[in-house]
Parts: C-alpha cells; structure tokens; sequence
C-alpha cells in the first residue's frame, strides 16, 4: 500500500503519544507489543534500503543502514521490551509514554543517514529523558531533571551550532565518517571551519557519552529516577552517543584517552559511593570508557568489539538496575547503608543481580567474557602496552565495584533487618529474561557475532580458549581476594553516608553562588540607581517649588499699576529710538 | 492583614513520587544466630581459596597468553589482579580524602549560601 516504508523508530515514538488515550487496562500489553513490532521491522529491512524525504530544504535520509545500525536497534528495542515488562502497569502514563518514546528515538538515532535526523532524535531523546526523571517525584528529582535538561539542551544547541557549521564547510549533512586526520586536528595550525565543525560535534556527543568534564549529569540524574525509570535511562542516551562516535570518529586516538581516564573515573567514584543505584551509574561510565577506548584503537577487531560490548553492556547495565529498582522499590531505601542481607528473603533478585555482576565483570560463560575481551585483545594487537595493562587493571577494578561490592554490600553483609520480599511477578519474570540474555551468549557467542555486519575476512577471534578463561579467572579471583582482604581486615571499604564531589560541584557550588552574588549585586545596583534617582527627582521637585511654588518668586501675583508703568517705560524708549534713527 | 504569600512555586512541578509496594507481611525470617554466621563466613572463606588454588592449578594445563614478550611468567594475571585492586581501593580513598562530602553537602550550601 506504502511506496516508502516507515523507519522502525516511528512505531514506537507514534505508539507512545497514543498510549495514554488507550484504556488503562491495555496499556501494558501495548507496552509489550510496540517494541515486539519494532524489533520485527528492524529485522524486515533490506540492507541495501536507501529512502530520501523533502525536509526544510534538504534530502533526509531517515532510515539507513550503518554497519552497527542493526545490534544497536536491536538492543535498545530489546531494553524496551524488558523494561516495559519490568515497569509497566507500575509507572504512571506520562512515564510510560516518555519511556518508550525515549526508546523510539534512540532507535530513530541508530537509523539517521544525515545530521539533521540525527539532531531531532537526539533533542527528543533530551526531551523525554528529563521526563521521565522528574517523574522520581523528589524534590532532589526535580533539581536533578532540571541540572539534566541544562546540560542536554546545551549539547543539542551546541549539536545544531556545529552542524550548521560543518554543512557550511563541506555543504553535506550526511552522516559519515570524519576524514580529518590526527595530525589535522591541531586546531592551532589552521583553524578551519570544518575542523572546528568537527571538533564541536564531538563535544555535543561527549556531553552524552558522559566524558569528562559532562559526566557528572549522569550520576546526579539517573539514581533520583523511579526505580522503573532508571532501567530505561541506564540504556538509551550513552550508548546512542556511542553509536554516533562509532560512525563519525572511529579510529581517532584522542579517543583512547578520553576512554581511559572515563573508565578509571568510573571505577573510582565507584569504589566512593554509598547509594545502589549511582554505584551503577558510575558504572556506566566506566563500561562507557571501554567502549570508547576500542572506537579509539579503531581495527576491525576492536569497533566488532564495541558493537558487541555495547548489546551485552545494555543488557547486564539493564539487568543490574532492575535488580536495585527491586531492591528500592521493596524496601524503600537508597543506599547501601541502610541495606544488607537481603539474599534471605529476595532469592531472585539476588540470584539476578549475582548474573547482572558476573556479566559486568566478564566472568567465563556470561556475556561480559566475549565482548569485552574483543576490545583488550584489540589493543594487544596493535601493542599498546599501557593501554592493554590499564583495561586490564580496569577489568579487575569493575570486578571490584560492580562485580563485588553492589551485590555483596545489598544482599549481604551484615543483615539489617529488612525482610522484603521478591518483586511482583512482572518484575521478577523480567529480571530472569534478562538474566537469560545476558547467560546465553556467553554459552553460544554467535549469538552476539551473527548480529555483526559481515566482514570479508572473518574476525581471527575465539573467545572461549583455556589461556583466556585461566588469565580471566585469576585476574577476577585475585581482585576478589584483595576486596575480602580489605573487608576483613580494615574498615576502608566501609559504606559511609557521604557523596563525593564531581564535575557539578562547579556548577553546583560555584556558578550557583557566582549567580546569587551577581544577583545581590545587581539588586543592590537597581536598589542604588533607584535611590539615586528619587533622591534627583526631589531635589528638582524642590528646585520647581522654590521658583513656581504658591509663594515663590516667579508665581507671585503682579499688580496692575506696574505692568502698565513698564508697557509705558517700553513705549518711551521705542518712540526715543524712532525719531532718532529716523 | 492578608500579606503576600512566601511559598516559592517550582519551576518544574514535580508529579507524585512512585508508591512503594506495600507487601502485606514482612517475611518472618529471625537473624542468623552468631555461631552460624561465623561458620558461613568461614565456609565462604575456604570455597575462595579453593577457588583461587583451582585458578593457579589450571595455569598448568593451559599457560595463559601476554601479547607482550617477557612478562609471560607464572601467575602474571593473578598477581596483576592483586596489585591492580588493592591499588584501585587506595588510590580511591586516597581521592577520597579530598572529595567526600557530608550526604547533605548541597542542601547546605544552598543554605549557607542563600543568605551571602
């Protein structure tokens, strides 16, 4: 019936603006049933598919197929699925329908051929997201969603700017990759436009990538979440930012830095926190780093390597904060703290959260082992020694903060008392799906390889080999002794009720006093010219009564008599002057 | 004298928080008695070592690979494991040191500072 077929992504956006005039009794099977759709269509569309529309004046191209296009829309229709299983029917309308039309544009990215498809999704994307976090319903939400919006609108106006500049300097808006090259990027040399271009759209997506100095948007805003919202939060905006460098700037070397000191950031403010659900955001960080460094290292080996990782990462990431929504949602608290020994009583989430840690931290047999593997030997490849020593002191350290202590510090340790249940079924039966999908292709890694665009040499690359399974399992197990060392016999990894000071601690405390400063200040400047100016206004209010007043000179009453004596003296003098000229 | 109302209104009006599932009954489990605690804690203990043992036994039957020449001696990846946690874990509380903040650190400074 349709000459052009619509692009996947508008199932979802459509379907979620539909959702709250549906009754409320179908509204969790229509959650179910969009991203079924969606991930049905995905998979229907010819690779070679190529459809230009008419938008303001440029060809669009809204449904294109990009190397990674298909694992990166698959895994977020996949997070849509499970996360609406999870949280459905628990959210209000308004959360739901931002969620899956969150998700809807985060698959509408995947698909951009051009940058202004690109751009609306991504400022959708902002739009929605804020949404759904306000809808935490704390005051610290409420703070949090607007510290979040400032930071994204700022992206996309910076986004916009930039590729703005980037069609006045190359007079093209299709999404390819950047050939400026290493030694071009010195800004200093020769500050084109379409450097500067180039430049710009990689800070626009940083500031969603959560790269440093932008990262700490995403630990202020996705813990204050309701517990159902940050399960779709914790998929969608990074890894569409990492799509998007994935496309544009794979194989630049700067990358390999950001993502290193990205996954070390992680593991660090990690290692610091106290509540569940921000150790998990900074863990995102960190397995955001991961992935970065691989764009950055560029080889064939290592972008397959982040494809893969990324698919696995949203899943485990999913899967962990479905089990500390579990855990916040049935016990009502927040941080570790005032958790501790919940395996009694929360089997499953406990069992799931165990999968969830052992997937982030690659364990043999779980997702995490074959994917993550790909990008550490795609550094050894090329001889980057510190890199390869700093991913694998890194695969240890995430070992240690997500592998470790969110399970052991939630649903062990000392018992607290608490004595929750499992979750409602809904949630419980998402948790095991996910925990099945992030088991699965860890067993059968084709799973994940077949997703993969094909190459013409196939990828030299075996995850399951005894090395690797014998090097994997010291590493982790070692870093395990260290942690229980630590627990055992010193109180440092003791949980402290304490926050640690990033990146907003600029904007926070700083530009948040700067700004009430500036507006004493100016108060106190309209206060003074205010002053000032009643003070002139009554001096010559003053000036005019002491003149025109009711008995000031110039308003006194003048008698006849001498008016009509100086008419008189005027008209002498005037005859005197005219006999004389005359 | 009817004065002007004081009550700032949001920018943002935040919506209802989430209502917590209330379960009916709290599950009646009473806590592990000490004696049992401290034989699970030491159960955990020699399953950790008997893993760790079964980690450095397997190096033998499959020598694990370095892509980098001379560092590929026995146990590289175990001792590279230790090192690299426990320097994590320092190098993090020492960071610590300067970085940690009281949990309530913003809301006073929004106090303090409200008032300059």
């Amino acid at each position: 019936m349709f000459d052009i077929a619509l692009p996947p992504s508008l199932i979802l956006i459509i379907g979620a603006v539909l959702l709250p005039l549906l009754p409320q009794l179908w509204h969790r099977g229509w959650a179910l049933l969009l991203p079924t759709v969606t991930m049905a269509v995905i998979w229907q569309i010819p690779a070679d598919v190529e459809q230009f529309m008419h938008f303001a004046g440029f060809d669009i191209l809204p449904m294109t197929l990009h190397p990674f296009t298909r694992i990166f829309a698959t895994a977020f229709a996949l997070a849509a699925f499970l996360g609406a299983l999870f949280g459905a029917g628990r959210m209000n309308n308004k959360e739901l329908a931002a969620c899956l039309f969150y998700a809807g544009c985060a698959i509408g990215v995947t698909f951009a051929g051009d940058f202004i498809t690109l751009f609306i999704h991504w400022e959708l994307m902002a739009i929605a997201s804020t949404v759904i976090i306000l809808h935490g319903g704390t005051e610290h939400a409420r703070t949090a969603a607007f510290r979040y919006a400032l930071m994204h609108f700022f992206g996309g106006a910076l986004l916009l700017a930039s590729i703005t500049a980037h069609f006045e300097a190359t007079g093209s808006i299709l999404l390819i990759p950047f050939s400026v090259e290493w030694s071009d990027w010195l800004l200093v040399a020769d500050p084109g436009l379409e450097r500067i271009a180039a430049w710009a759209i990689l800070i626009a997506i940083g500031i969603n990538l959560a790269a440093p100095p932008f990262s700490s948007w995403l630990s202020d805003a996705y813990p204050a979440a309701s517990p159902f919202g940050s399960v779709f939060l914790s998929a969608f905006t990074t890894k569409t930012a990492v799509f998007a460098l994935l496309t544009l700037f794979a194989g630049k070397n700067l990358l390999i830095y950001i993502g290193l000191f990205m996954v070390f950031y992680g593991i660090i403010y990690a290692m610091l926190e106290n509540n569940i659900r921000r150790i998990l955001s900074f863990s995102i960080i960190n397995q955001v780093g991961f992935m970065v460094v691989g764009i950055g290292i560029g080889t064939d080996l290592a972008l397959y390597g982040v494809a893969a990782h990324a698919f696995c990462h949203i899943m485990y990431k999913g899967l962990l904060f479905m089990s500390a929504g579990s855990v916040v949602y049935m016990t009502g608290k927040h941080t570790c703290l005032e958790v501790g020994g919940l395996y009694r009583t929360m089997r499953i989430t406990c069992a799931c959260g165990i999968v969830g840690a052992l997937a982030i931290s690659a364990f043999p047999l779980t997702s995490g082992f074959i994917s993550k593997s790909m990008i550490a030997s795609a550094a050894g490849d090329e001889q980057l020694f510190f890199v390869w020593v700093a991913l694998l002191a890194a695969s240890a350290g995430v070992f240690l903060h997500a592998g470790i202590k969110f399970p052991w510090f939630v649903f062990f340790h000392r018992d607290s008392g608490l004595r929750p249940q499992d979750p409602p079924t809904s949630m419980k039966l998402a948790m095991i799906f996910t925990a099945i999908i992030c088991i699965l292709p860890g067993i059968f890694p084709q799973i994940i390889y077949a997703m993969l665009p094909p190459l013409e040499t196939a990828l030299d690359y075996q995850p399951y080999t005894p090395a690797h399974i014998t090097s994997q399992l010291q590493l982790l197990l070692f870093g395990g002794l260290a942690f229980f060392l630590f627990i055992r016999y010193s109180s440092l990894l003791e949980r402290k009720p304490t926050l640690s000071l990033t990146f907003d601690w600029l904007y926070r405390h700083n530009l948040k006093w700067l700004f009430l400063m500036l507006v004493k200040a100016g108060f106190g400047l309209v206060g003074g010219l205010k002053a000032w100016g009643l003070y002139f206004f009554r001096r010559l209010r003053a000036t005019i009564y002491h003149y025109h007043g009711p008995r000031a000179i110039l308003a006194r009453n003048w008698e006849i008599g001498h008016t009509v004596l100086y008419a008189a003296g005027l008209l002498g003098l005037f005859l005197i002057v005219y006999y004389y000229s005359g | 004298m009817p004065t002007k109302s004081t009550v700032k209104k949001p920018a943002m009006a935040a919506p209802p928080a989430t209502k917590l599932y209330k379960p009916g009954q709290p599950k009646r489990v009473p806590p592990i008695p000490a004696a049992k605690q401290a034989g699970l804690i030491r159960k955990g203990w020699i399953f950790l070592w008997l893993m760790l043992a079964a980690s450095l036994i397997l190096e033998h039957f499959a020598h694990p690979h370095v892509p980098f020449e001379g560092y590929g001696f026995f146990g590289i990846y175990a001792l590279f494991g230790l090192i690299a946690c426990v320097a994590i874990v320092l190098f993090s509380k020492l960071l610590g040191l300067i970085l940690m903040r009281p949990a309530d650190y913003y809301q006073n400074v929004a106090k303090e500072r409200s008032d300059v």
